[in-house]
């Protein structure tokens, strides 16, 4: 049984079928990548997982457990962790405070910090070094104190994985994290993702455009065209497959 | 034990401080005239208000405009507790503070509960909407006064009183916001959807910071009761919900010194102006207005004054 599992997952928009029977599975170690054509629903279905949206029909399962239905917060607390795919940081925030705010679920009770009591202090010093830990694994040690808005775009894309590392997750969702990065930098992140699932011991599912890349770093592949899965493997049958190339070049003319 | 030891040495600095206060509020009542020390002690009350309202507006950033509301639950049932229970010596007065605070808080509650669905302006509309609804609830209850006016509540409140209550809402709010588990209140402001993404609870604080928030305003009525002695609706109607929030603008969305600076400079600036008479409020808004547009995020904007990090974004 894998940590998370999509168990024929359908969501619909009024009459628009965004997600149709999708099934999917992502274990501790695996990194697994969702391709597909824009508009195939690979987004809505990393929404799906989150909790941003419940499934029509299906069942999601963490550990064994369902979770489709349960709000944001709490399938985070249950180790599923995100990115966006238009970056979403606390812009005025400094990126320290920004990957403190993944531990602010774990940080305590509220009553300790007013009170000043001895735990409120353990916990702050605890977690400050994690923090700076975490920073420091992202090359983002030299920006600990600066606005997460000042930050260039590749920073800011580690600090989104930073923050989402923060919350202590067992399954990492990427969403197109190499969007608008360099070949240079593309190649930094295909290191550092294998990296991160080698030191973490992390499940990735990652969305990507970028062929060459997802290729080169998924084990596994689900490609999605129209909300439906039209292929799923590994990367080289999937690269071969006739519903993939139709899909992303059109069908062969007769 | 070693756990109380911690507790009391870490407080001992406020409590000290709350001693000293008490003491100064014994000699500035003495030394100092009636009309210096009642802007004194305004300051104070409204240092309370700005500082409860950036909790809900600048920190947490749900746009409200019905603190006047809060405030007015605070101080019509803190004077109805001494009032008709008869208490008149000054030992009363943490009994009403509370019964003040409580009171606003569960409005607090009961406002955010249903409200915190609703986003910016309509938002906004909404706690305009419960702030009115309670000075006209009050105006028609002829129990407290109604269009007369609530007269007779005895004084209790004075410097000493206010500014402890000013100084135990700063450090309260200071430690909750700045905390670790705190930095969820800034985080909901900036970006609510990545702040659930975070595994935070956005209800859960929202709903908390409006509580809270409600029970200082709830306090700092109660203040405003047993220091005037009198209390009418006039004195809680949508423009003071307006001033509280040029107060939280003013000192820069988020920073508690900076609301409390600026609350401190628009209650001596309207006394300030007296000598321009009928030009009195043109002057003051144009100052609002100079205010604004040299420094557009406020005095502070943001930041926090501080020992440690006086250049640095707010001190953790």
């Amino acid at each position: 049984m894998a940590f998370l599992e999509l168990d024929t997952c359908t969501l619909s928009f009024g009459g628009l079928t965004a997600v149709r029977d999708v099934s999917l599975a992502v274990d501790r170690g695996e990194l697994v990548g969702v391709i597909g054509p824009n508009g195939a629903g690979k987004t809505t279905l990393f929404n799906l997982i989150t909790g941003v949206y419940a499934p029509d029909r299906g069942a999601i399962r963490v550990a064994g457990q369902r979770i489709d239905g349960l709000p944001p917060h709490r399938i985070t607390q249950r180790g599923i962790a995100r990115t966006f795919q238009g970056i979403r940081l606390f812009p005025n925030m400094s990126a320290y405070e920004n990957v403190m705010v993944g531990y602010s679920p774990r940080a305590g009770a509220l009553r300790d910090a007013v009170l000043a009591t001895p735990r409120a202090g353990e916990t702050r010093a605890r977690i400050a070094v994690q923090c700076d830990e975490l920073l420091r694994l992202l090359d983002l040690g030299d920006r600990r104190d600066d606005a997460a808005r000042t930050l260039s775009y590749g920073a800011q894309r580690r600090l989104e994985i930073a923050r989402a590392l923060a919350t202590g997750p067992q399954v990492l969702l990427l969403d197109e994290p190499a969007a608008g990065t360099t070949p240079h930098e593309k190649l930094e992140l295909t290191q550092r993702i294998r990296w991160l699932r080698d030191h973490f011991g992390l499940g990735i599912l990652i969305i990507e455009h970028d062929m060459r890349m997802i290729m080169d770093l998924c084990e596994r592949i689900t490609v999605l065209d129209h909300g439906e899965v039209i292929a799923c493997g590994a990367p080289s049958a999937v690269r071969r497959d006739r519903r993939v190339i139709e899909a992303y070049l059109g069908p062969e003319q007769p | 034990m070693s756990g109380a030891a911690y507790v009391a040495r870490r407080n001992a600095p406020l409590l000290v401080a709350l001693v000293a206060l008490g003491l100064l509020g014994l000699g500035l009542t003495r030394w100092l005239n009636g009309y210096y020390l009642q802007i004194v002690v305004l300051i104070g009350i409204n240092v309370i208000l700005a500082a409860s309202l950036n909790l809900i507006n600048g920190i947490t950033g749900q746009f409200s405009l019905g603190h006047a509301g809060f405030l007015a639950i605070g101080a019509y049932s803190s004077a109805a507790t001494t009032l008709f229970i008869g208490l008149s010596s000054t030992a009363a007065l943490p009994l009403a503070l509370l019964v003040g605070g409580c009171a606003a808080a569960l409005a607090g509650l009961a406002v955010g509960i249903p409200t915190l669905r609703l986003r910016g302006d309509y938002l906004a509309i909404a706690t305009l909407g419960f702030g009115e609804i309670i000075r006209v609830v009050i105006l028609n209850t002829d129990a407290v006064g109604g269009a007369r006016g609530l007269g007779g509540i005895p004084i209790l409140a004075g410097f000493g009183s206010v500014y402890i209550c000013a100084a135990l809402c700063l450090v309260m709010l200071w430690r909750l916001v700045y905390s670790q588990r705190g930095t969820a209140f800034f985080a909901i402001r900036e970006d609510e959807v990545a702040a659930a993404a975070m595994g935070i609870d956005t209800t859960r604080y929202k709903i908390l910071a409006f509580t809270v928030g409600a029970f200082w305003a709830g306090v700092a009525g109660g203040l405003l009761a047993h220091f005037i002695g009198y209390l009418h609706t006039n004195s809680f109607t949508f423009l003071r919900s307006v001033e509280i929030v040029v107060m939280v603008v003013l000192g820069g969305l988020g920073s508690l010194t900076g609301c409390a600076l600026a609350a401190a400079i628009l209650t001596i600036l309207p006394e300030l102006l007296r000598f321009g008479a009928e030009y009195r409020m043109v002057i003051y808004a144009l100052l609002l207005i100079a205010i604004m547009l040299t420094r557009p995020s406020g005095l502070m904007g943001g930041r926090e004054l501080s020992w440690r990090s006086w250049s640095s974004t707010p001190a953790r």
